[in-house]
């Protein structure tokens, strides 16, 4: 009997990974033959794809449907922006401060909510209540530049320079942003593989299964519970940073409203809650509904919510847990029909067992 | 050796004491029965020891170390593993993941915490279902689930709040022998039962509660015959 004995690069050879790859290859060729609406789009899906993400880590993995998700959003939106407009720091060391920032919430938040045993229907009011009381703040908030006041509830907007510039992310055209967005979910979906896979993964699933199960094993669920949100809160960052060099103006009625909270849970449960590419299936689904949808019926302001209210109670009924199994039994589906290719692995003789 | 010690632990909740002074030593390696009639505060006694419950008063020491204030998952980390009466699987993920998380009590990584799992599943004899979700097991599966989850923080001391109630008399008789194993493994048990024949073939010391009080303690021959053990369960009409 021969077998493959798979080394590092071999792992290619199987079509379950090589299949990943081209997929790959496809998104990232893809806006090449694409017109910029179309781009435009896909950079949405991309940037919704992020933020359901990192809901998923505290919502589907930990179990805590968090709606202050919203707040990291916009707090990083805003530091990035307000350090680049105050003191010309670029958008891309401001993302690290929003993140900072964002982590420093969730660990506060999160401290007061889960040590008192807020749970449920319980934690989300009170997530609601923390992302409103930001948004007023934020609302109420001015900063002085050059004599004139920005902020508050004429929002900002972020200065535009001349030309391209990675360094003050900003660009003309629509493609360098659609290939920062994908790189940005390539290296959420990584590290959400590497979270699944990990301790973190195992203790947060414990605890949305159950608690008092989870604490009778060692889980300190408290302490994890505040790590899950502080992973979700670092993970949402960089979406807020891009959204503001994106559409290069915030305020706080759209970067820091719970809509946005309420848009993250929907995109993760649509897809599938708890898995790693369910809020990517999710995105691919519902955004570019939304868009078209308000592309073409624009004017009829609300129709777009009403379609997809109405999917979303399709899809409690029929698939509870999500698109994500669909794609998954398509993905097997293809993956079986492809040879295993023969690339660096060794092939061995063995004895096979009768 | 006695390795955990309770003294005059009260637990109270509201006007209602549920556990009432109750002193009790378990022994290095014995199998340790509790029985009583219902509520008669045997499971609120688990959740004082094991940190559900913080007692009123009283103390709890186990090697000497005092319990008292700690986390339920400082004390598993201290030694002290627990199931529950009604069995708490983490429903959504599959078995051999179940054991994964008792197992990383001990270890941070997961895949010396898989090896751990699977030999303690193989123990059990829940191998061959340890890819199905935990929700899919029936309930004897589920409660074999739970005692290898607890197995798998590697505990020094195990209580067990009524493995064998709902199990059919040959799933029973499974799970004493597997309990016994455990027992012959260095673990010693702190075994609730509502089940008088699998407690009295179990056990090597049964505490009584009633109450929430400590009515008898002795070997199980001396509890059978014990007239006040006797009049709680049946009413003092029966006393021979």
């Amino acid at each position: 009997m021969i077998v493959e004995v798979p080394g590092k690069i071999s792992k290619l050879s199987s079509p379950k990974y090589y299949f990943a790859l081209i997929l790959v290859i496809i998104t990232a060729l893809l806006p090449l033959a694409l017109n910029p609406f179309q781009v435009h789009v896909l950079v949405l899906v991309y940037l919704y794809a992020i933020l359901a993400e990192s809901w998923n880590i505290i919502g589907g993995y930990a179990g805590q449907g968090s709606f202050l998700n919203a707040a990291f959003f916009g707090i990083t939106a805003y530091a990035s922006s307000l350090l680049f407009i105050l003191y010309g720091l670029s958008p891309w060391i401001g993302m690290f401060v929003g993140a900072f920032f964002s982590v420093l919430l969730a660990l506060g938040a999160g401290y007061l909510c889960f040590r008192f045993g807020l749970k449920g229907h319980f934690f989300f009011l009170a997530s609601i209540g923390i992302t409103v009381a930001i948004q007023r703040v934020f609302i109420n908030w001015y900063w002085p530049v050059n004599g004139d006041l920005v902020g508050g509830a004429y929002g900002i907007w972020v200065p535009v320079i001349k030309g391209d510039s990675f360094y003050h992310f900003q660009f003309r055209g629509k493609l360098p942003y659609y290939y920062i967005a994908l790189a940005m979910l390539l290296a959420e979906l990584y590290i959400a593989y590497r979270i699944q896979n990990s301790k973190f993964g195992y203790y947060f699933n414990a605890i949305r299964d159950d608690e008092d199960a989870a604490e009778s094993l060692g889980v300190n669920t408290l302490k994890y519970k505040i790590i899950a949100f502080a992973i979700s809160a670092a993970l949402t960052a960089p979406a807020g940073t891009f959204y503001a060099q994106y559409f290069l103006f915030i305020d706080p009625f759209t970067v820091l409203t719970d809509m946005l909270s309420i848009e993250m849970v929907v995109v993760a449960v649509v897809g599938g809650m708890g898995t790693i590419f369910g809020p990517v299936i999710g995105a691919m689904i519902l955004q570019p509904m939304m868009e078209y949808v308000r592309a073409f019926l624009g004017a009829r302001r609300g129709l777009d919510l009403i379609i997809t209210g109405f999917i979303i109670i399709v899809i409690a009924t029929l698939r509870p847990r999500g698109f994500i199994k669909w794609f998954e039994d398509g993905y097997n589906y293809v993956v079986k029909q492809l040879p295993t290719m023969h690339l660096g692995g060794e092939r061995k003789h063995v004895h096979s067992g009768s | 050796m006695s390795i955990l010690e309770v003294r005059g632990v009260s637990k109270r909740f509201g006007g209602l004491v549920a556990v009432n002074n109750v002193d009790l030593d378990i022994e290095k390696g014995e199998i340790l029965g509790l029985i009583g009639p219902n509520g008669s505060g045997k499971t609120t006694l688990f959740n004082c020891i094991t940190g559900f419950y913080r007692p009123e008063s009283g103390s709890i020491r186990f090697h000497g170390e005092n319990f008292l204030g700690l986390t339920p998952h400082g004390i598993c980390v201290k030694g002290v593993a627990r199931t529950f009466q009604l069995v708490k699987p983490f429903s959504r993920i599959t078995a051999l993941d179940n054991v994964i998380v008792g197992a990383l009590c001990r270890t941070n990584s997961v895949e010396e915490a898989r090896l751990e799992a699977m030999t303690i599943l193989n123990f059990l004899g829940l191998s061959k279902k340890m890819t199905l979700p935990a929700r899919d097991l029936t309930i004897a599966d589920q409660k074999r689930l739970e005692l290898a989850r607890a197995l798998a923080t590697k505990p020094r001391l195990l209580l067990l709040d009524e493995v064998v109630a709902g199990l059919n008399p040959k799933e029973t008789d499974e799970a004493l022998a597997l309990l016994r194993k455990i027992q012959e493994s260095g673990v010693t048990l702190f075994v609730v039962e509502h089940v008088m024949k699998a407690i009295m073939t179990l056990a090597d010391r049964i505490i009584v509660l009633h109450h929430g009080s400590k009515i008898a303690e002795g070997a199980p021959s001396e509890i059978a015959t014990n007239t006040k053990v006797i009049e709680a369960y049946l009413g003092s009409e029966y006393r021979a």
